[in-house]
């Protein structure tokens, strides 16, 4: 339950670091360049993170189903 | 209860009644799709002007909440069976095997407009291979047919045999994809600034510019329709029709517990027809405003333009669509003059493709954003294509139909012109599946109250309902030949209006005419 709360944060965390770069872009703040690579590190993290938990069983929905 | 779960030839129980969190989320994800890479930047080829963007946007999609809230949701709650099974009562089976086809086969179009989008981000990792432009219709290099092919292939199999798994992709994919079409706005309305020199203080600098750079209106870009006001509040309205009007949402709203649930639907609306659409129409403009008349237009402009072009104003100006129309009848008139070859003319209007407006956005983020939207919706376009073809031909496997429904997906992805006109072809697509939803409509509210017989087919155990077929062939007839006649008032965007009420006219009047005496429903 902790490792999946853990996993969860990772991509909410992730979705903000997506977000963050363009924001901060906008406001004359990061160049283009810089920009570009940390949203390609935001994509791969929440590819690689949010499978782990986005549409699996929550462990006591699983423990139900199984009784 | 049904075997799998999904309750398609019978209501839905109470049990199975969903909660309203369950439909924002999903409309948002649905909406946001390919298709809005491509139908953003086709606004601004139609020569959209930002107060006809902004406005049109907020009424359109509006009208588009309390179309689903007011028309569809209302029925879905009272009879909670999908659209087939309603029209299967209504219709007759062999009437609704047709309606599978023509919904099949429009599918396949717009499958294949995703395999386009998702083509034009490889055509970015692969620079030499040629890609369409805004007047393409048939597909012109071996490498674009090469292209188009191997990912319908793929898109295909992956559809015939790994849709449950594509599916999770998808919702996981969504969240990502949303704020990724945020940032090609952000980016692009920073890039505008940078362009243009602006420094905004208040919400007017912001409108001034978006107004005078951004969205300036116009004349459209050669090869499009000109949009005004009108044209994006019915196109925003319409571009749905078949989900809402054309009742196709009766199967998803079968499950909802209140019809004000609809509500739900405007997170697709904004999320993905607002947002999504503004920020890929702010990345074409971008392209348009730092594009220049190549040295052939140039010199066409100069030395042919009747002295309304200087050669000192056109290096530094951004292309119009101005510009590039005077250079194509210049062109036109020096091969009539027997001046030029045909096959010298090289004048083309600036194409939007969404794969590179994506990567010069946000570099690889945004190509995969290209790819994975357009697959991600391929994907589930190709399998309800399939299972609606397979009606037809119930023996064979699912697997072979969707593969096979996927391959004429890619053909049709084969040709631009598919998704260079967009616009045009979703008004078609909800034009052609609007006239049964005006037939469920009347069937359910309206026969009964008139002395008529609803689910009549059912009822007299007919397989062909001729009132109800000859209300949609007959109003898709009426209407197409109403867009012929060349009139603005009955353009594609807006026929389908008059079309509800021709479609509802005569399915009464002809249910009155030939129906016969029906015992009474228990």
């Amino acid at each position: 339950m902790l490792s999946r709360r853990i996993l969860q944060v990772a991509s909410w965390l992730s979705l903000a670091a997506l977000i963050g770069p363009p924001t901060a872009f906008l406001a004359g703040r990061m160049e283009l360049d810089a920009m570009k690579i940390w949203m390609l590190v935001a994509t791969v993290t929440w590819f690689i993170v949010t499978p782990l938990w986005m549409g699996r069983e929550k462990p006591h929905d699983a423990a139900s189903e199984a009784a | 209860m049904s075997a799998n779960g999904e309750f398609e030839r019978e209501p839905v129980p109470q049990s199975a009644l969903l909660g309203f969190k369950s439909f924002p989320g999903m409309y948002a994800g649905e909406h946001c799709a390919g298709t809005e890479l491509m139908l953003g930047p086709l606004f601004v080829a139609a020569g959209v002007s930002a107060r006809d963007l902004i406005v049109g946007l907020l009424l359109g999609n509006a009208l588009a909440v309390l179309s689903w809230m007011l028309l569809c949701a209302p029925i879905a709650v009272r009879a909670r069976l999908t659209l087939y099974y309603q029209l299967e009562k209504i219709c007759g089976r062999k009437l609704v095997t047709v309606y599978n086809i023509a919904n099949g086969v429009m599918f396949c179009f717009l499958a294949g407009s995703m395999i386009t989008v998702s083509a034009t981000a490889v055509g970015v990792m692969f620079p030499d291979i040629s890609m369409p432009t805004l007047e393409s219709v048939r597909p012109e290099t071996f490498g674009w047919v090469a292209v188009v092919l191997v990912l319908g292939v793929l898109i295909s199999v992956v559809a015939a045999y790994g849709y449950d798994a594509v599916s999770r992709f998808a919702n996981i994919a969504s969240p990502w994809m949303v704020l990724v079409f945020l940032a090609f706005g952000l980016i692009g309305l920073r890039q505008f600034l940078n362009e243009t020199g602006t420094e905004v203080h208040s919400a007017g600098d912001l409108w001034h510019m978006l107004s005078t750079e951004v969205w300036t209106g116009g004349e459209p870009l050669p090869g499009s329709t000109k949009f005004h006001l009108a044209h994006v509040i019915f196109f925003a309205w319409f571009c749905n029709m078949a989900m809402h009007i054309g009742m196709s949402d009766l199967s998803v709203f079968r499950f909802a517990k209140h019809s004000w649930y609809g509500v739900a639907t405007a997170s697709g609306m904004y999320v993905g027809h607002f947002m999504a659409w503004a920020a890929a129409a702010m990345l074409f403009a971008l392209q348009l405003h730092q594009t220049r008349a190549d040295e052939h237009l140039q010199q066409l402009l100069v030395e042919h333009g009747k002295g309304v072009y200087a050669a000192e104003d056109l290096a530094d100006a951004p292309l119009t669509a101005d510009m590039v129309r005077a250079g194509m009848e210049i062109e036109n008139r020096l091969v009539e003059q027997g001046v030029m070859k045909e096959a010298d003319k090289k004048v083309k209007a600036p194409t939007p493709l969404p794969g590179q407006l994506a990567f010069k956005a946000c570099g690889i983020a945004g190509l995969i954003c290209v790819i994975i939207a357009g697959w991600t919706t391929a994907n589930p376009t190709i399998y309800r294509a399939g299972l609606a073809f397979q009606a037809i031909v119930p023996r064979v496997s699912r697997y072979k139909v969707t593969i096979a429904t996927g391959l004429l997906a890619t053909v049709a992805g084969m040709f631009p012109a598919i998704a260079m006109q967009l616009l045009s072809f979703v008004a078609l697509y909800g034009l052609i599946l609007m006239p049964m939803g005006a037939v469920v409509f009347a069937d359910f509210w309206l026969l009964r109250k008139l002395g008529l017989s609803p689910y009549y087919a059912e009822r007299v155990r007919i397989s062909v309902n001729w009132p109800a077929g000859v209300a949609w062939v007959a109003t898709v007839a009426i209407c197409v030949g109403l867009v012929m006649t060349g009139n603005p008032l009955f353009q594609i965007y807006f026929v389908s209006l008059p079309g509800w009420f021709i479609a509802t006219a005569i399915y009464i009047g002809l249910s009155k005419v030939m129906q016969r005496p029906v015992a009474a429903a228990p």
